[in-house]
């Protein structure tokens, strides 16, 4: 429709036939409260939709139904196919509802049921948005939802779709303070401007906003699916594990050493209790806790007063969460910082939280590079947990164990028999034959396959037998070194099993059975040691072909993304704020901060004053009178200048009493000129375009 | 209409509390807004033309940027106690929303040029009119503006001003009397593009609107004595058209008789009828059944708009003032200006 610059529009559009847009304005009473207009609606719809869609994963699987239904239901109300539901019906669907969350969950309090009453009262008013406010009260809520997101989850991803869902809860309430209808594109766009400029001044308070500690406590999550292995080993288990991609943690090391592929050893859990088949732990959890230290100072055990940068490995690890309170480090660690995590050492020296872990969490840790421990004589206590086996079962085994003790051999030479057997005749691979009742005995003398699990728990049985204490330790081992991003990043594929001996006069050690066989798995990661058959079974990296390892490049990618994400954003803190600062600002005086922040803000809004002044310089014309304007300025270099009172085409006819060629060549142009401009035929812009195009005075 | 009339009487602690303190609050507000406003006038003299610029703009969040204030400190409380910085992102992403709100809100009303047009007639008793032409001097599109004049309730809402274009708008006002309107503080405001901020303006306009006397329905008077009589026709009696009135005499038709007058004790009279096509009237004071000077020229004012529509000849005769019979829309305005300011010490224009 033809914009003609000067038109007049009258009072509630009644000349509108000259413009689309202008509005002179329609009366309203005093109180008359805005009724929602079908686009604004729409914008709800979307902007809730997307709002709820990452929460409907971690809650009951009945709210989506719901939601859908109170779509119906208000839709359905605007069409005025029904009324708006009585209030009878709305107290009917607020119990039902309540009384489905407290059925799913059986419990009010805790982040899951709340988030879910939240998303239920987001449902429910829905239905009975009539006026503006209501609608504004709905977009409000989804501000809420999309924190509720961010609760359950914060990785990058969702991070971005939470933005993206503020850009649609933006356009919804711009929706709704705009009088004219705009195209979802254009409102869209729009919002996007708002949001782009309001991303810097974000950036801004985000880095020089100062960070309080909790102001009280808060329920955390409590449904988290476990992830990587379970509190007890039965052959099998890690195999299961090995086909599975995901990332356990990730390690960055801030300074010093970073320990050599096959020192990699995350411990974990240490299992020392066997039934026959299952290795698992001796303790329930409790006396463990209550038996543990506090993680915040050097362990005492280790008699240090300060560490030298050279004795130590620095690191920080990135845990993902797996649902479980144990944590992982190298052994041993004698110093832990964390803030999320309360931590514990056990007197196995492995890494207790109190909590078990739920959200993604970040520790440092200090471990030494050389130790011994329990060098001195076990107590009797535990020398009898170390060497219990059960008293029947696996009779070859013992046999075996009875032969090296009768041929009077040390233990240290027993330990290389057992290494020296496996390295000999065993083989490592992931798709091991089942074992039966006496599952060692079935390994060592008939199958002769196995995982890691299978070489560490018929090493640990064999050292147990012959008097050698011995336990079971599960973790992890190795982890991909990103060079890009300096960090190493330990998948639940690296879950592995080993076993550590106590010797006399060398305490506990590590010992990898694994290692005996398939020296590769250790020193080149999990991924390189498998054969071909193994390879087909988890396919990563190479093995895939060219769009496996495209795929492979993309995911390692992402990967690194998500991990400079967390580095960055995520464990965001005071010190880093300071640091950060320190390193803007030269040094940390509050006036230089204070300084600093109204110094960028009103630079930025400045800024925007300044974009919004070039904007006003030069109003949009439509686009025929863009291009008449061309032909007249081309007109001008011969000479003839329009007067501003003159129509083109008293225009042309001055131009033709000179130039008759010209004038009649500008006088078409001006005729398809009208035609789009005066006569609504918007199809000759096109000839218009062309005879303009043509048009060389 | 008073939103304070509905609720109810509030009772118990409350009721104490607001007791005490609501006369306290109203009279501080009061004070305020006295001063606010003091001030406005002092900075906006009164004119014919206004644009908009940084001087006359007040801007402020709304009630529903209290709210969105409101959530935003509860984000921020959300994200301290999870140790969430999305979170925290997420309520400082939105603070900076705000911010940038500010700047987007005043845009939309800055550069706005508003030019006084005029204002419409209207008779005490009903809303004039006041016209303005809306052009938008910033090139920028001026987004769901609202309008409405300090001393009304009427609210004009959902003005769109598109750039290079004029907009006409007309911000009704309520006339309670007759004589020069003057329509006071002009407010302009809007909630572009969020909702929560109002950027607002008061305008003082150069602007006065006559306002005519209200209309009160009475029977066009008997031309009896006077002048009339020597200039204007006779009426033929008999005819269809009503002609006058005149007192009732023994053997007149009780259908012609004007059963209204009776009713208001005012005698008995007989509706006259006669057939002239063109004749004059007088309206004159003396003429009506009333004594008070308002209520005449209320219904003198009800005379000549009737017979307006009816297209007769009157001329106006009022102490000082006498308009020779005339008809037509000119006439009629000259006619209803003498009468909306018969008495009031201002001059017709």
């Amino acid at each position: 429709m033809k914009r003609a610059a000067g038109s007049v529009a009258g009072r509630n559009g009644s000349d509108s036939t000259y413009s689309s847009e202008a509005s002179g304005g329609d009366m309203a009473e005093h109180l008359a409260q805005t009724q929602v207009n079908r686009s604004a609606l729409a914008w709800m719809f979307v902007a809730q939709g997307l709002t709820l869609l990452p929460l409907f994963f971690y809650l009951p699987k009945w709210l989506p139904f719901l939601w859908a239904a109170a779509v119906i239901l208000r839709v359905q109300v605007f069409r005025g196919v029904w009324g708006f539901p009585s209030s009878t019906v709305k107290a009917l669907l607020g119990a039902v509802g309540v009384g489905g969350l407290y059925l799913s969950f059986n419990r009010f309090l805790g982040i899951e049921p709340m988030v879910a009453f939240l998303v239920l009262a987001f449902t429910l008013k829905l239905v009975e948005v009539k006026s503006r406010n209501d609608l504004l009260l709905v977009l409000y809520i989804g501000f809420v939802a999309i924190a509720a997101q961010l609760i359950f989850n914060q990785t990058l991803w969702l991070s971005f779709y939470g933005v993206a869902c503020t850009l649609v809860l933006l356009a919804a309430l711009q929706s709704l303070f705009q009088h004219r209808h705009l195209r979802w594109r254009r409102q869209l766009k729009h919002s996007l401007v708002i949001l782009l400029q309001a991303i810097p001044v974000m950036l801004l308070l985000f880095i020089t906003m100062p960070r309080l500690g909790q102001i009280w406590s808060v329920p955390l999550i409590q449904e988290q699916a476990k992830m990587g292995f379970s509190e007890d080993m039965s052959p099998g288990d890690l195999a299961n594990l090995a086909r599975n991609n995901a990332i356990a943690f990730r390690v960055s090391f801030n300074e010093g050493d970073i320990p050599a592929p096959q020192n990699r050893y995350w411990r974990g859990l240490v299992l020392d209790a066997f039934d026959g088949r299952k290795w698992e732990r001796k303790q329930r959890w409790y006396p463990i806790i209550n038996g543990a230290r506090s993680s915040s100072q050097l362990h005492p055990d280790w008699r240090l007063n300060n560490l030298e940068p050279e004795q130590r490995y620095d690191y920080s690890v990135m845990l993902e969460p797996h649902g479980y309170s144990w944590l992982f480090t190298l052994m041993p660690a004698v110093k832990v910082e964390s803030q999320a995590l309360r931590t514990l050492f056990t007197n196995n020296y492995l890494l207790l939280a109190t909590e078990r872990v739920t959200a993604r969490s970040y520790y440092k840790v200090q471990s030494l590079q050389r130790y011994s421990v329990s060098t001195e004589q076990l107590s009797v206590d535990e020398r009898d947990v170390q060497l219990a086996l059960p008293k029947v079962g696996n009779p070859g085994s013992r046999r075996l164990v009875a032969d090296w003790q009768a041929q009077n051999l040390s233990a240290e030479a027993i330990v290389n028999r057992a290494l020296a057997m496996f390295g000999d005749d065993f083989t490592y691979t992931l798709q091991p034959p089942t074992l039966g009742v006496d599952s060692i005995d079935e390994f060592l003398f008939e199958s002769q396959r196995g995982f890691c699990e299978h070489f560490a728990s018929a090493f640990t049985f064999l050292m147990r037998a012959a008097g050698i204490p011995a336990r079971v330790v599960v973790g992890y081992q190795g982890g991909e070194y990103k060079t890009g991003s300096e960090h190493l990043v330990v998948r639940q594929s690296d879950a592995h099993a080993w076993a550590e001996i106590w010797l006399e006069g060398r305490g506990w050690i590590r010992v990898d059975p694994t290692a005996a066989v398939a020296p590769a798995r250790i020193e080149r990661g999990f991924s390189e040691s498998l054969n071909a058959s193994d390879s087909d079974l988890v396919r990563v990296g190479a093995d895939a072909g060219f769009a496996g390892m495209w795929v492979y490049r993309m995911q390692s990618r992402i990967e690194q993304w998500d991990y400079l994400w967390h580095k960055t954003v995520l464990s965001w803190d005071n010190e880093k704020k300071s640091q950060t600062l320190q390193r803007l600002l030269g040094s940390l005086d509050p006036w230089r901060t204070a300084l600093f922040f109204i110094g960028s803000l009103f630079g930025l809004l400045g800024l925007y004053f300044l974009m919004g002044l070039a904007l006003r310089s030069r109003p949009r014309l439509a686009l025929e009178t863009q291009l008449l304007n061309r032909a007249k300025a081309r007109l001008s270099s011969r000479g003839f200048i329009s007067n501003p009172s003159e129509t083109p085409r008293a225009f042309a006819a001055r131009v033709k009493s000179e130039f008759p060629q010209l004038g009649t060549q500008f006088d078409d142009i001006v005729s398809s000129y009208e035609r789009v401009a005066y006569r609504a035929q918007p199809q000759a812009i096109a000839l218009l375009r062309r005879r303009v195009a043509k048009f060389r005075p | 209409m008073d939103p304070a009339s509905k609720m109810s009487k509030p009772s118990g602690v409350s009721g104490f509390f607001s007791a005490l303190f609501d006369p306290l609050f109203s009279a501080l507000r009061l004070r305020a807004e006295v001063r606010f406003f003091r001030w406005v006038d002092k900075h906006t003299p009164a004119d014919n033309r206004h644009l908009l610029t940084r001087k006359k703009l007040y801007i402020f969040p709304s009630w529903r940027g209290i709210g969105f204030i409101g959530v935003v400190l509860l984000l921020w409380l959300l994200g301290t106690n999870y140790q969430n910085n999305p979170i925290l992102g997420l309520s400082f992403l939105l603070t900076s929303i705000l911010v940038v709100a500010i700047l987007r809100t005043h845009a939309n009303l800055s550069g706005l040029d508003i030019t006084y047009v005029g204002a419409g007639q209207a008779h005490a008793g009903s809303e004039v009119d006041f016209h303005f032409k809306l052009t938008s001097s910033s090139g920028r599109f001026v987004e769901n503006l609202e309008a409405k004049w300090q001393r009304s309730e009427q609210r004009l809402i959902h003005i769109d001003v598109p750039p290079a274009e004029m907009v006409t708008i007309s911000v009704p006002l309520f006339a309670p009397q007759r004589g020069w309107l003057k329509p006071g503080r002009l407010l302009l405001e809007s909630h572009f593009p969020l909702g929560i901020l109002r950027c607002w303006t008061w305008l003082v306009w150069d602007a006065q609107a006559l306002i005519y006397p209200r209309l009160v329905e009475t029977d066009k008077p008997s031309q009896g004595g006077g002048e009339g009589e020597d200039e204007g026709f006779h009426p033929l009696r008999g005819g269809d058209d009503f002609s006058g009135l005149r007192e009732f005499r023994a053997g007149d038709s009780l259908k012609h008789i004007a059963w209204k007058v009776y009713a208001r004790e005012r005698g008995l009279y007989v509706k006259e009828f006669g057939q002239n096509l063109s004749r004059e009237l007088w309206l004159s004071l003396d003429l009506l059944p009333t004594s008070d000077l308002e209520e005449g020229l209320s219904m003198l004012s009800y005379l000549a708009v009737a017979l307006h529509r009816e297209d007769e000849f009157y001329g106006l005769r009022l102490p000082g003032v006498t308009l020779a019979p005339n008809r037509g829309e000119d006439h009629k305005r000259k006619v209803l200006e003498h009468l909306a300011l018969f008495g009031l010490g201002d001059s017709v224009s």
